[in-house]
C-alpha cells in the first residue's frame, strides 16, 4: 500500500512537469528561420483533403510528383485527417509543440493563427505569382500581410429550378431582396417553399446576406463588430419576414449530403454551395441534362458570393522554412489546385482556369468563377474562432423562437465584443 | 493490494493526471497558441453569463432523465425475457445488442435520414396511420424526444448485456428451493432476483448515468445542438469550448462543472440504493 | 483478510443442464413473448436493414422520392468499390491488432483489480474504487489533450530525452494506440460488481486448502464470473473497433490508421456518398455482429458449470 502510494505520487509529479513543460514548449514557437536557403529536409504536410485513395494519389503521385521532381532533396510525409477532426489535430499538434510544416486549413483561421504567430508570414511576391482575384486572397491576409495561399473555394450562391420559374413565367432571377422576397412567394405552390435558406449553415448564410445587404462583420483592425448596425439586423429580419410569408420553412430544411429541395422539387430556390453540383450529378443527372438547374449570386444593395474553401500556409515553427515553403508554393499552382478542386467539385480559385473543361462543365464552378470579384469572406478577427461559434446559437432562437431579430443581433454583439475582449 | 496496482497505475497515468491537469487549467486562460495564463475564477465567473451553457445544463439532465430509467427498465425486461430457454433467443440478443456494436457516427446519419420530414421512414409510417408527422429534428419541441430515443435505443443492448451476465450468475438453488416453497414468479423477482441484481442494477445505473451525461456523437450528427440549443448538452458544449473556440482553460471549467454534478448524482444513487455491496 | 460481507444461503453444487424450450407444449405466454420479443427486436433493427438496402442501391435511387424500399437493381458492385476507396484492408488489420490488445490486457488488469476491491479488504480499497468511478465521469474531450501531451512527451521514447525533450516521443506508434486505452476503469468496475455477489464458501474452502490470493482468483473465483468476462470482452472489443479520434489524432502515416478512419473518407465536407457508406459499415459492422454471437454462446456456459469443479 505505502509503496504503490508512493509510486502513485512519483506519477502524477512527473506527468505534470511533463504536462506543463509540453505547455510550455508549445508555445515558444519563434519567428521562422529565413525560407531563403536551399529547399531541403523531411518535411510534414496536414491536409483535410485530398480524401481517400483518390485523393492520395491524386496528392502523392501527380501533385507531389512534380514537386519531387523540382525539390528531389525534400521529402514529404502527408497526414490526412478529416475537415471535423482537423481542428483536434492543429489543437494537440499545438500545445505539443509539433505542429505539421505546411497546414492546410479553413477561411477564418488565418487571423487567429497569424496572430498568435503560429504560422509564417509569406512574402508578398506570392500575391502576384498568379492571377489572382484581389478579394480572393483577402482570408489569406491579416494585417495586411499575406499568410496563406488558397487552393480550393467553396461559395455559397442561390440555386434555382429553371423549370419552376418557366412555369410561374418569371423570366429573371431576382436581383434585390424585394425581388427575392417577391418570386420567392409567388413560387410558394403546390406544396413546394419558394425559397430554401436554411439548408446550409445558418453562419454562412446570415453572413452571405449581411453582406449582400452592404454591412460588414468587423472594422477593418478585426477590433470591433459592425454587423451590429441595421444592415445586419435587416439580414435576419430577412429570414423572418420569408418565414412569415410562409416562402420560407425551417422546418423543411434538409441534412448536408442528403437530396436537397431542389433537386427534389420541393423547393425552388435554395441558398447552397458550389459544391451541390457533383451531389447533383450523382443523384439527379436528369436535372442537369434537362436543364432545370440554375444559380445567381444573391444581391440587394450589392451582389455577394461567401467564399469559404481550404487554404495552405506554412507553420512558424518549421524546421525547413524553405522546404515548407516551396511547398505551401506548388500546393497552390493552377496545375495542383485544379486536379484538388476536381476531385472534390470545388472551385479553383484562378481565372486562368476558367477555360479548362472540368470549369465549363460545372456550371456552379463557372458562375463563381467569373464572380469572383463579388466574393465576401467570414473572419477578419483575431478573436473569430470563438465568435463564429456563437452565431448560429445565437441567431437560430430568432427565426425558430420568438425572439426578435434586433435583440438576437443585440446579443451576437455582446458575445463578440467578450470575445475580443478576452484576446 | 498488488492486484490493483497495475489498473491504478494505468489509470493514474493516463486519467489521473490528465484530471489533474484539467483541474489546474480551469482556473486559467490557456488557447494552446500561447502559455495558459493564471485567471483564477474568471472561467467560472464566465460560465455564469453563458445562457448556451446553463441550457445544456438542463437538457443534459433532462435527457439523462429520460434515457436512463427507461433503457434500464427495458434493458432488464428484454435480459430476463431472453434468459429463458427461448428457442432463437441468439438472435433475438444480437437484435437487441445491435445498436451497441455500430459506429455511433455511421448509425446516426441512418437515423438523420429516418427523421426525415419528407421522405423519412417515421413520417412514412405515421403518414400510413394517417398522421402528418413533424420535421423531428428541427423543431424545437420535437428535436429532444428524437434524440432521447435514439439514446435509448442505441444503450438498451449494454444495459441488457450486463442484465443477462448478472442474470448467468444467480444461483439456481434459490429459485429452486423457492418453486418449492410455492413461490409465484412474481414473488420470486421481487424477493430473490431483484435483490441479488443490486450490484449489476448499482453499475448500469451509475455508467448509464455517466454516459448520458457525456452524449456527444448523436448530437454531433443528428442536430449541432439546434434548433435555438434545443438540444445541446454538456460534452457538446464541452468540445466546443476546447477545440472549436480554443479555450481549453474555459473547457477545463465546464468539464469540473460536468464532474461536480455527476459526482452529486453518484452519491445520491448510492444512498438511495444503500450502498454497493449486494444484499448485504 | 477477511471478505466481504456477501451472503449465499446455498452452496453452489453442480447445475442441471438447462431446459430447452422448444420441448413442451407451446403456451399462450409463451406465443405472446415471442411476438414481442420479434417487434422490439425489428424495431431494434430497422437502421440497419435500412443501412444495408441502401448500401445495395444507386445514388439515384437513394436520392429518388418514390423509389421503392428495396433496390430496383442491386448494386453489390458497391462494396467492390468502397473497398477501393481506402487501404481498407490495412486498416482493419490495425484495428484489429489494437481492439485484440486492448481485449486481452483489459480483460487481465481490469479483472485483477475488480477482483482486489470486491473481495479483499485493505485499506483505501473504498477509496480507491469511488477513483475509478470518478475516472469514468472525466469527458473524452477534456482527457484528449492532456494524454495527447502525455504521449508526446513520453520520455525515453521517440528520441525524447528522459524528461520527455527532443523527440516525438510515442506518437506515430503501436505504443501510443494500443497502451493509453488498454484498461478501463468501465471494466475494473464491472468486474467488482461481479466478483461481489460469489459466495464466500468458495473462497473459504479454497483458503483452507493452502491456496494463496492470486490462485483463488485465478483458479477459484475468476471461473465463476465467466459472462462478465464475456461481456467485458465484447464491449471493450467493440469500443475499440468503433474508436475513431485517438488514432487519428496520434499517428501521422496512413499505415497505422484503422478502419473508422477509413469510413470518414464517405462523408465530406463537400457531399456524403451513401451507398459507400453504408456499404463501407456494413461491412466494418459484419466482425462484430459475429464476434456478439460467438461470444454469447459463454452465457449459457457460464450458467452450466457455475459450480465447484
Amino acid at each position: 500500500m505505502e509503496l504503490n502510494r508512493r509510486s502513485l505520487l512519483a506519477a502524477i509529479g512527473a506527468g505534470t512537469a511533463a504536462a506543463l513543460t509540453g505547455c510550455g514548449t508549445g508555445t515558444g514557437t519563434s519567428a521562422a528561420g529565413s525560407a531563403d536557403g536551399p529547399a531541403e529536409g523531411e518535411i510534414t504536410l496536414l491536409t483535410p483533403i485530398y480524401e481517400g485513395a483518390k485523393g492520395k494519389k491524386l496528392l502523392e503521385g501527380d501533385i507531389l510528383g512534380g514537386f519531387r521532381k523540382k525539390y528531389p532533396d525534400v521529402k514529404v510525409n502527408v497526414d490526412y485527417t478529416t475537415y471535423d477532426q482537423l481542428n483536434e489535430k492543429i489543437t494537440t499538434g499545438l500545445a505539443g509543440g509539433l505542429l505539421p510544416d505546411v497546414l492546410m486549413m479553413g477561411v477564418g483561421w488565418i487571423p487567429p493563427f497569424a496572430a498568435k504567430g503560429a504560422i509564417a508570414e509569406l512574402p508578398e511576391k506570392l500575391a502576384e505569382t498568379h492571377d489572382y482575384e484581389k478579394r480572393v486572397l483577402e482570408p489569406s491576409r491579416h494585417d495586411g500581410k499575406l499568410y496563406a495561399l488558397p487552393v480550393v473555394l467553396d461559395t455559397r450562391i442561390v440555386v434555382y429550378r429553371k423549370d419552376h420559374f418557366a412555369e410561374a413565367g418569371i423570366r429573371k432571377t431576382p436581383a434585390n431582396w424585394s425581388e427575392l422576397r417577391a418570386v420567392a412567394k409567388q413560387l410558394t405552390t403546390k406544396g413546394r417553399v419558394g425559397f430554401d435558406p436554411f439548408s446550409i449553415n445558418l453562419r454562412q448564410c446570415w453572413e452571405t446576406f449581411l453582406f449582400a445587404n452592404g454591412g460588414q462583420l468587423f472594422s477593418a483592425d478585426g477590433k470591433k463588430p459592425l454587423f451590429t448596425d441595421a444592415r445586419g439586423v435587416e439580414s435576419l429580419q430577412f429570414f423572418k419576414d420569408l418565414v412569415a410569408d410562409g416562402s420560407a420553412d425551417y422546418s423543411r430544411k434538409t441534412d448536408t449530403g442528403a437530396p436537397s429541395n431542389v433537386q427534389t422539387g420541393q423547393g425552388s430556390m435554395m441558398m447552397t454551395t458550389s459544391a451541390l453540383w457533383v451531389q447533383v450529378k450523382e443523384q439527379n443527372p436528369e436535372l442537369i441534362e434537362q436543364d432545370k438547374l440554375g444559380a445567381f449570386v444573391l444581391a440587394n444593395r450589392r451582389p455577394a458570393m461567401l467564399q469559404g474553401g481550404t487554404l495552405v500556409s506554412q507553420s512558424a515553427s518549421s524546421k525547413h522554412p524553405a522546404a515548407a515553403r516551396a511547398l505551401v508554393e506548388w500546393l497552390a499552382t493552377p496545375e495542383s489546385i485544379l486536379g484538388a478542386a476536381q476531385q472534390r467539385g470545388s472551385v479553383p480559385g484562378l481565372r486562368d482556369l476558367s477555360d479548362t473543361p472540368y470549369v465549363k462543365e460545372n456550371q456552379f464552378v463557372d458562375l463563381s468563377l467569373k464572380n469572383l470579384q463579388h466574393a465576401v469572406s467570414e473572419g477578419g478577427t483575431a478573436a473569430w474562432m470563438e465568435i463564429r461559434e456563437k452565431i448560429v446559437p445565437t441567431l437560430e432562437p430568432a427565426i425558430v423562437g420568438d425572439q426578435s431579430a434586433k435583440d438576437a443581433i443585440a446579443e451576437l454583439g455582446r458575445l463578440a465584443e467578450a470575445a475580443i475582449g478576452r484576446m | 493490494m498488488l492486484m490493483v496496482a497495475p489498473a491504478l497505475l494505468h489509470a493514474s497515468l493516463w486519467i489521473g493526471l490528465p484530471v489533474l491537469a484539467a483541474v489546474v487549467l480551469a482556473f486559467t486562460k490557456y488557447d494552446v497558441l500561447t502559455a495558459p495564463q493564471f485567471v483564477g475564477l474568471d472561467n467560472f465567473r464566465d460560465m455564469l453569463d453563458d445562457a448556451v451553457f446553463r441550457k445544456s445544463i438542463v437538457n443534459t439532465v433532462v435527457y439523462t432523465f429520460f434515457t436512463v430509467p427507461f433503457g434500464m427498465l427495458l434493458g432488464l425486461l428484454l435480459a430476463m425475457a431472453l434468459h429463458t430457454g427461448l428457442k432463437a433467443r441468439g438472435i433475438f440478443r444480437t437484435a437487441v445488442f445491435l445498436p451497441q456494436v455500430t459506429a455511433t457516427v455511421a448509425i446516426a446519419l441512418v437515423w438523420l435520414w429516418i427523421y426525415n420530414p419528407g421522405n423519412g421512414l417515421f413520417n412514412a409510417l405515421l403518414s400510413f396511420i394517417g398522421i402528418d408527422g413533424p420535421a423531428w429534428l428541427s423543431s424545437t419541441s420535437w428535436a429532444m424526444p428524437s434524440v432521447i430515443l435514439v439514446g435509448i435505443w442505441q444503450g438498451i443492448g449494454m444495459k441488457m448485456l450486463i442484465y443477462l451476465a448478472a442474470l448467468q450468475s444467480l444461483p439456481r438453488e434459490l429459485y429452486e428451493a423457492a418453486s418449492v416453497d410455492g413461490a409465484s414468479k412474481v414473488r420470486q423477482f421481487f424477493s430473490i432476483t431483484l435483490p441479488l441484481l443490486k450490484p449489476a442494477t448499482f453499475f448500469v445505473l451509475i455508467t448509464s448515468m455517466i454516459s448520458a451525461f457525456q452524449s456527444f456523437d448523436q448530437i454531433y450528427i443528428l442536430t449541432d445542438g439546434g434548433p435555438a440549443n434545443s438540444t445541446t448538452m454538456m460534452t457538446y458544449e464541452i468540445y466546443k469550448s476546447a477545440f472549436r473556440e480554443f479555450r481549453v482553460g474555459y473547457a477545463c471549467a465546464q468539464s469540473l462543472v460536468l464532474f461536480v454534478l455527476l459526482m452529486g448524482f453518484t452519491l445520491v444513487n448510492r444512498r438511495i440504493m444503500g450502498g454497493t455491496r449486494g444484499h448485504s | 483478510m477477511a471478505t466481504v460481507d456477501t451472503r449465499k444461503p446455498v452452496a453452489p453444487s453442480t447445475a442441471k443442464p438447462r431446459e430447452r424450450g422448444g420441448r413442451r407444449p407451446v403456451s399462450p405466454g409463451r406465443i405472446a413473448l415471442y411476438i414481442t420479443l420479434s417487434v422490439i427486436s425489428l424495431l431494434m433493427v430497422v437502421p440497419f436493414v435500412w443501412m444495408v438496402i441502401t448500401s445495395l442501391k444507386s445514388p439515384v435511387e437513394i436520392a429518388s422520392q418514390d423509389a421503392g424500399l428495396l433496390p430496383s437493381s442491386w448494386q453489390f458492385s458497391n462494396y467492390v468499390d468502397a473497398f477501393e476507396a481506402a487501404p481498407f484492408a490495412t486498416y482493419a488489420r490495425n484495428s484489429f491488432i489494437i481492439a485484440i490488445s486492448h481485449t486481452v490486457l483489459n480483460v487481465l488488469v481490469a479483472s485483477m483489480a475488480g477482483y482486489a476491491l470486491a473481495r479483499i479488504r485493505f485499506r483505501g480499497s473504498e477509496v480507491i474504487f469511488y477513483l475509478f468511478i470518478a475516472a469514468l465521469m472525466i469527458p473524452t474531450y477534456t482527457k484528449v489533450l492532456p494524454e495527447f501531451l502525455i504521449v508526446r512527451f513520453m520520455p525515453l521514447a521517440g528520441g525524447n530525452d528522459i524528461l520527455g525533450q527532443g523527440g516525438s516521443g510515442w506518437l506515430d506508434t503501436w505504443w501510443a494506440l494500443i497502451i493509453p486505452g488498454a484498461v478501463t476503469p468501465f471494466a475494473v468496475f464491472l468486474f467488482r460488481q461481479f466478483y461481489l455477489d460469489l459466495p464466500v464458501e468458495l473462497e473459504e474452502a479454497a483458503r483452507l486448502d493452502g491456496l494463496g490470493e492470486f490462485r483463488i482468483y485465478a483458479r477459484i473465483m475468476t471461473p465463476q464470473v465467466k459472462p462478465a468476462l464475456t461481456t467485458v470482452a465484447l464491449l471493450t472489443f467493440e469500443s475499440s473497433w468503433n474508436n475513431f479520434l485517438w488514432p487519428l489524432l496520434v499517428t501521422r502515416t496512413d499505415s497505422l490508421r484503422v478502419i473508422q478512419v477509413g469510413l470518414s473518407v464517405f462523408k465530406t465536407e463537400n457531399g456524403t456518398q451513401w451507398h459507400f457508406l453504408m456499404a463501407g459499415t456494413t461491412l466494418a459492422t459484419l466482425p462484430m455482429v459475429l464476434l456478439f454471437l460467438i461470444g454469447q454462446r459463454y452465457f449459457v456456459q457460464g450458467f452450466a458449470t457455475a459450480g465447484l469443479k
